[in-house]
C-alpha cells in the first residue's frame, strides 16, 4: 500500500487538471485585484510609442497565430488604442496566414473606439508569405511589394494614408507581435540592420520573452511586452484595464497551484526515498 | 458567388457554438485519448490548412497576376512560378530530383542571406552588449545593483563560452568551471521554462474566456 508521501509525488494528473482548472476559472467569477508591477522594459515600450511625434509612421507585424489571443490581444489592442489616440498612422502586415485575419477581428472595437478609418487612419495589409522577400521590396516600394492591394482586395494607392509610407525607410517605429519566426529578428535584420528603421518595439508571447529580453539588452529593441503578464502591465499604463488586467488574477492562482504542487511532489520524493534507502 | 457580409455575420452565432464543442472537444484530451478529440483535431488542421491556402492565393497570387502581370506586364514573374511549380514532381519518382531544383534555390538564397543581412547586426550588438562596466556609479553615486548585476552577467557569460569551448578537454580546475556553467545555464533554462509555463497557462485561459464569456455568456 502506497505511503502518504508517496501519493504525494503520485497524483494522478487529472486530479492536478480539475484543481487548475478550478483555481483558473474561479478568479474570474471573483475579482481578486493582485497587485500589477511595471517592469521598466515594458514602460520603455510604452514610452516609445506614446513619446512619437503626432503623425509617426507605424508598422504593426502580426506575427503570431490566432491560439495566442490571451497573449496578444490586450496588447495589440493598448498598442493600437494608444497609437490612434496620439494621431499615429498604423499600418499592419503579417507573415502569418491569420495574422492580420485576426487583427482585422480584434481591432474593430478600438477602430470605433478611436474613430479610425480604414485607409485614412489605418490599413491592414494582409498576409504575405516569404516575408523577408516582402520586407526587402518595401525598402524600394511598399505599394509595389503589396501588389497595390490591401487585406480586402481594395487598391492601396486610393487610400489618403499611403501618401505618409512609400517605402521602409519612411517607418518611425515597428511594432512586432512575435510569437516565434517569423518576427522581430527578421525585422531586426531586413530593415534595423540596413539603416531604415531605428525604432523597434516587441509584444511578445511568455515563452519568446527571454529571447526578446536578449536583444532589449543589446539595444536591438527599445521595448518589450512580454505574455499576459506584459500586456496587463501596459494595460496600466495606458490606463484602460482589459482582458490582460482580468486575466493576471487566474494566472497568479495558476502559478501558485503549479508551485504548491511541485512543492508537495518534491517533499513526498524526498522524504520517500529516504525512507526507502534507510529499510534498505 | 459573393456572400453577403450581413450573412457571414449571421452565422457568427452558430460558428461561435461550434468553436465552443471543438474547445471541450480538444481539452478532452487532459481526460485521456479519445475520438472526439482526433477528430476536433483533424478540424484544426483542415480548417487551418483550408485558411491558408484562401489567404494566400486572395493575398498574393491573385493580385500579383491582376495587378503584376496582367497591368504593369511584368509577365517574367512567370519564371518564378514555373520554377516554384516543379516542386509538384514530388510524387514521381523518375523525376523527383527536378523537384529538387526550387528547393535548392530557396535554400541557396536564405542561406546567403542569413549569412550576410541576419549574422551581422544581431551578432555584433550581443557581443558589444556584453561589455559591461563593472563599477556602476549613476549620478555620482555607487549603484550596487547594477554593479553585482553586470558582474554576474559576466561572470556566467565567461564560465559559459568556457563551457562551450571544446577544443580542450575540461579536467581539473576546468571541470569546477564547467559545473559551474551549468548552474548559471540551469537557472537560463529554469527562467525559459517557466515564461514557457506562463505561455501555456495564458492559452488556456484565453479558452477558458471563450467558454465562459463568448460561448455561455456567464461573464
Amino acid at each position: 500500500m502506497q505511503s502518504i508521501f508517496e501519493k504525494m509525488y503520485q497524483v494522478d494528473r487529472r486530479v492536478i487538471y480539475a484543481i487548475l482548472l478550478l483555481a483558473m476559472a474561479m478568479p474570474m467569477f471573483f475579482t481578486l485585484g493582485l497587485p500589477i508591477n511595471i517592469d521598466v522594459y515594458v514602460e520603455d515600450a510604452y514610452k516609445v510609442v506614446n513619446e512619437l511625434p503626432e503623425g509617426s509612421v507605424i508598422w504593426i507585424g502580426c506575427e503570431y497565430s490566432a491560439s495566442q489571443i490571451a497573449e496578444i490581444k490586450p496588447m495589440l489592442q493598448a498598442f493600437a488604442r494608444l497609437a490612434l489616440q496620439k494621431g499615429h498612422y498604423i499600418y499592419i502586415g503579417s507573415a502569418f496566414a491569420d495574422g492580420c485575419t485576426t487583427a482585422h477581428n480584434w481591432l474593430q472595437d478600438i477602430f470605433a473606439e478611436t474613430g479610425a478609418v480604414n485607409g485614412e487612419n489605418y490599413v491592414i495589409f494582409g498576409y504575405r508569405p516569404s516575408f523577408n522577400s516582402t520586407m526587402e521590396a518595401v525598402r524600394s516600394s511598399v505599394i509595389d511589394a503589396m501588389s497595390d492591394r490591401d487585406h480586402y482586395g481594395n487598391k492601396l494607392s486610393d487610400k489618403p494614408i499611403m501618401q505618409h509610407f512609400e517605402k521602409a525607410s519612411d517607418i518611425d517605429l515597428v511594432l512586432v507581435f512575435d510569437s516565434g519566426s517569423p518576427g522581430s529578428d527578421d525585422y531586426i535584420a531586413v530593415w534595423r540592420s540596413q539603416g531604415e528603421v531605428e525604432l523597434i518595439v516587441c509584444g511578445a508571447t511568455g515563452v519568446e520573452l527571454p529571447n526578446q529580453l536578449v536583444k532589449y539588452d543589446a539595444g536591438l529593441l527599445q521595448g518589450v511586452v512580454g505574455g499576459m503578464n506584459g500586456a496587463a502591465q501596459l494595460e496600466k499604463l495606458v490606463g484602460v484595464p482589459g482582458s490582460a488586467t482580468k486575466g493576471m488574477d487566474s494566472q497568479g492562482l495558476a502559478h501558485l497551484t503549479i508551485i504548491a504542487f511541485m512543492v508537495i511532489g518534491n517533499i513526498g520524493y524526498l522524504v520517500s526515498k529516504s525512507r526507502n534507502l534507510r529499510s534498505k | 458567388m459573393t456572400v453577403s457580409p450581413e450573412f457571414v455575420t449571421s452565422l457568427k452565432p452558430l460558428g461561435i457554438f461550434i468553436g465552443g464543442l471543438l474547445t471541450l472537444g480538444i481539452l478532452s484530451i487532459l481526460y485521456k485519448e479519445n475520438p472526439i478529440y482526433r477528430f476536433c483535431e483533424h478540424v484544426f488542421v483542415g480548417a487551418a490548412a483550408a485558411h491558408g491556402l484562401v489567404t494566400t492565393f486572395a493575398n498574393t497570387i491573385k493580385p500579383g497576376i491582376q495587378v503584376n502581370m496582367m497591368q504593369k506586364g511584368q509577365w517574367w514573374e512567370l519564371i518564378a512560378i514555373a520554377i516554384g511549380l516543379l516542386i509538384y514532381f514530388q510524387p514521381f519518382k523518375k523525376y523527383t530530383w527536378i523537384s529538387r531544383v526550387p528547393m535548392a534555390l530557396w535554400l541557396g538564397y536564405n542561406a546567403g542571406y542569413a549569412l550576410t543581412i541576419r549574422t551581422a547586426m544581431p551578432l555584433f550588438s550581443n557581443i558589444t552588449s556584453s561589455f559591461k562596466d563593472l563599477w556602476v556609479v549613476t549620478n555620482g553615486t555607487f549603484n550596487l545593483q547594477t554593479t553585482f548585476n553586470n558582474i554576474v552577467f559576466v561572470v556566467a557569460l565567461l564560465l559559459t563560452m568556457v563551457y562551450f569551448f571544446f577544443s580542450v578537454q575540461l579536467k581539473g580546475p576546468l571541470s569546477r568551471v564547467s559545473g559551474a556553467a551549468r548552474v548559471f545555464m540551469m537557472i537560463a533554462f529554469g527562467y525559459s521554462f517557466g515564461s514557457t509555463v506562463m505561455s501555456r497557462v495564458s492559452l488556456f485561459l484565453g479558452r477558458l474566456e471563450y467558454l465562459f464569456v463568448d460561448w455561455l455568456h456567464l461573464l
